[in-house]
C-alpha cells in the first residue's frame, strides 16, 4: 500500500506505519501536499551496467554508472548525444532491465516501475483527446485512485504549477509552456519523490524555457521531490541543479560531477552570481575532455 | 494569459456564419454547376446531331424520360440498395473494430489471422459472390453479407494501424503506472485510433455502395429485393440503355450521399473526440494562451 491509497486525513498526521521502509520518515504537509522526509538517499544507483543485444550483436550502452542524490537534491546529467542518459534514466524508472549493478529508489530495489518515481518524457506524453485537467487525472485512473482524493490533489497539483483556470483548456489551446505544467502536474499526481525527466524543455524557445525552468523548481522545492534531469544546455543545468553529472561518450560514465553551491529557490539573477559562472565554466571544461 | 481571442470566436452570432457558409458554398458549387451544363447540353446536342440510337447511346432526355416513367421503381431501388450497404456497413463497422481490437492483444494472434483478412480483401467479390447466394440465399441477406465481405478490411486494418499508432513515450506513460493491457487498451489504445477508425470508414462508405449494387448485380436477387443493381442487370438484358444510364445515375448519386454523410458523422465524432484538431484545420489557433 502506498501512501496515495490511504485517505487524505491520514497524509498529514499519521506518522509511518512499524515495518515500511519508510519508518524513519517525518510526513508534514507542504502546500496541501504530502510530504515524506527520508533520511537514506531518494536514488542509489551502484556500478551500473547495461548492454543492448540486437542481432547477436553487443552494444555496450551503460559501462559502470555510480550516483546517488538526497532526498529534495536537484541534479543534471549532461553529456555528448547519444551516450546512454535516456537510457540510464530508463534504467532508473524501472522501464529497462539493467544488466548488473544496483539501483535502490528510497531505499528499494528498482525491478519494474515504482509509484515513487515520477517520469517526464521528452515528448511529454500527453494525451491529445483529453484536455488538460483530464491529462492531469489520468495516473490516478491507472492507479485507480479513490476519485474524491484524485480531484482533491488535482486542484492542488494544478494550483501548484499556476494552470488554475485552464483545467477545461484543450492541450492545443495551450502553449508549449503550459503543456510543460500539465505534464509536471501529472508527475506530482502520484507524490513521486523521485523525478526523472529527459530533456523536458528542450522543445521550448529560450524565454519560455527560462520562466519554465525557474517554475520548476519552485513547484519541485515545494513538493519536496528531487529530480534528475538529463539536458543538453550547460546554462539550464547550472542554474537547475545542486549537482551536475557530466557523462562520457558512448559506453555512458561519470567522468565528473560539479556541485553548485548557490541557494535555492533560484532566480533569473542567479546567473549573473559568479559561482554559477564557474560551475559553468567547469562543467564546460570536463564536457571538453569527453569529446 | 486571456482566453477571449477564444471566446471571440464562439460569439460570432450563428446567423452570420450560415450567410457566411451560403455565400462561400454558391461560389464553390457555381463552376461544377456551369460544367454540368456544359458537359449535359453537348452530350444532347452531339447525340441529336449524328442521329445515334438511343439504345446505344441515350441523350439526357431520354435518361430523364426513362426515369419520369417509372419513379417509383427507381426510387425502391436506391432505398433497397441504400438498406443493404448501410447494415453490411455497419457489420463491418462493428466486427471491423471489434475483430482488430482483439488481434491488438496478442502480437501472435495478430500475425497469426492478419494474413487471412488479406486473402479475403485479394479475393474478387464477383467470385466468392454466388457463393454467398448459395450459403444465405437469393435474398437481401446475401447482399448484406457481400457488402461486408467489401468493406470489412479497410475497418479492420485502418484499426489495426490506429491501435499500434500511440507513440512509444506514451506507452512508456502507460507502463510506469503499471497500467494492465486492458485499460492501457481502453484509454489510451482506443482513443489513440479514433482518426485512424474515421479515415477506414471513409473508405467502407464509399466501397459499401459499389458492393451492394455489384452484389445485387451478381447475385440476381428479384422480387422488389433486388436494387439497383438488379435493375441495371435487367436494362442490359433488355437494351434499356436510358433505364441503365438512370439506374448508373442514382447509383453515383447514392455513393456521393454515403461519402458525404461518413464524412459529416466522422468529423463531428472527430471533434467530439479531439476539439483542437479542428480549430487547427479551420486555419490556426485562434485562442492559444501562453506561459
Amino acid at each position: 500500500m502506498t501512501i496515495m491509497d490511504q485517505p487524505r486525513e491520514h497524509l498529514a498526521s499519521a506518522p509511518a506505519r512499524a515495518g515500511s521502509p519508510a519508518e524513519s520518515s517525518v510526513l508534514r504537509s507542504v502546500g496541501g501536499l504530502a510530504v515524506q522526509e527520508d533520511a537514506g538517499p531518494v536514488l542509489d544507483a551502484r556500478h551500473l551496467k547495461k548492454r543492448f543485444v540486437r542481432d547477436g550483436n553487443s552494444l555496450e550502452v551503460l559501462a559502470d554508472i555510480t550516483m546517488t542524490l538526497s532526498p529534495g537534491e536537484f541534479a543534471a546529467i549532461i553529456g555528448p548525444s547519444g551516450c546512454g542518459k535516456s537510457t540510464f534514466l530508463r534504467v532508473l524508472a524501472g522501464l529497462l532491465p539493467y544488466d548488473s549493478g544496483d539501483v535502490r529508489v528510497m531505499g528499494a530495489p528498482v525491478k519494474s516501475p515504482r509509484p515513487e518515481v515520477g517520469f517526464m518524457f521528452q515528448g511529454l506524453a500527453l494525451l491529445p483527446w483529453r484536455n488538460v485537467l483530464q491529462n492531469i487525472l489520468l495516473p490516478a485512473e491507472l492507479v485507480g485512485m479513490d476519485k474524491e482524493l484524485a480531484s482533491d490533489r488535482a486542484r492542488v497539483c494544478i494550483d501548484m504549477v499556476g494552470l488554475t483556470g485552464f483545467e477545461k483548456y484543450h492541450l492545443r489551446e495551450i502553449s508549449g509552456g503550459m503543456r510543460q505544467r500539465v505534464a509536471l502536474a501529472r508527475m506530482l499526481m502520484t507524490e513521486a519523490r523521485l523525478l526523472l525527466l529527459d530533456e523536458p524543455f528542450s522543445s521550448l524557445d529560450e524565454l519560455t524555457r527560462e520562466v519554465i525552468d525557474i517554475v520548476f523548481m519552485d513547484v519541485c522545492l515545494k513538493a519536496g521531490s528531487s529530480y534528475l534531469m538529463v539536458t543538453h544546455s550547460i546554462y539550464e543545468a547550472v542554474l537547475m541543479s545542486d549537482k551536475v553529472f557530466v557523462m562520457s561518450r558512448a559506453p555512458a560514465q561519470v567522468i565528473g560531477a560539479v556541485d553548485v553551491a548557490l541557494p535555492k529557490p533560484r532566480t533569473r539573477e542567479t546567473v549573473s552570481d559568479p559561482e554559477f559562472v564557474n560551475a559553468a565554466n567547469e562543467v564546460r571544461k570536463i564536457l571538453e575532455t569527453s569529446s | 494569459m486571456s482566453a477571449v481571442p477564444l471566446l471571440s470566436e464562439r460569439a460570432l452570432g450563428s446567423g452570420a456564419r450560415i450567410l457566411h457558409v451560403g455565400w462561400s458554398t454558391t461560389r464553390k458549387l457555381f463552376f461544377p454547376v456551369l460544367g454540368f451544363v456544359a458537359i449535359v447540353g453537348i452530350w444532347q446536342l452531339s447525340i441529336g446531331l449524328t442521329h445515334i440510337p438511343s439504345y446505344i447511346v441515350p441523350r439526357p432526355t431520354d435518361v430523364a424520360r426513362a426515369t419520369l416513367n417509372a419513379p417509383g421503381l427507381l426510387w425502391s431501388g436506391v432505398l433497397t440498395t441504400a438498406a443493404a450497404a448501410a447494415a453490411g456497413l455497419l457489420l463491418a463497422v462493428v466486427i471491423g473494430v471489434a475483430g482488430a481490437t482483439c488481434l491488438a492483444f496478442s502480437a501472435v494472434v495478430e500475425r497469426s489471422l492478419f494474413p487471412y483478412a488479406i486473402v479475403l480483401q485479394t479475393t474478387p467479390v464477383i467470385a466468392i459472390a454466388p457463393l454467398v447466394v448459395i450459403w444465405f440465399g437469393a435474398n437481401i441477406r446475401s447482399i448484406i453479407v457481400i457488402v461486408f465481405l467489401i468493406s470489412f478490411f479497410p475497418m479492420l486494418s485502418n484499426t489495426l494501424v490506429g491501435l499500434h499508432s500511440p507513440d512509444p513515450d506514451m506507452r512508456g506513460l502507460f507502463r510506469l503506472y503499471k497500467a494492465s493491457p486492458m485499460k492501457t487498451m481502453l484509454k489510451l489504445r482506443v482513443p489513440g485510433s479514433v482518426p485512424y477508425i474515421m479515415a477506414g470508414l471513409k473508405i467502407a462508405g464509399g466501397l459499401s455502395v459499389i458492393g451492394a449494387i455489384v452484389a445485387e448485380y451478381v447475385a440476381g436477387v428479384g422480387g422488389g429485393q433486388g436494387g439497383l443493381g438488379y435493375l441495371i442487370a435487367v436494362s442490359a438484358q433488355q437494351l434499356n440503355t436510358p433505364y441503365l444510364v438512370a439506374a448508373a445515375l442514382c447509383g453515383s448519386l447514392l455513393g456521393l450521399i454515403f461519402f458525404g454523410a461518413v464524412a459529416i458523422a466522422s468529423k463531428a465524432l472527430a471533434t467530439r473526440h479531439d476539439p483542437g484538431a479542428e480549430a487547427e484545420v479551420r486555419g490556426g489557433i485562434t485562442g492559444r494562451v501562453g506561459g
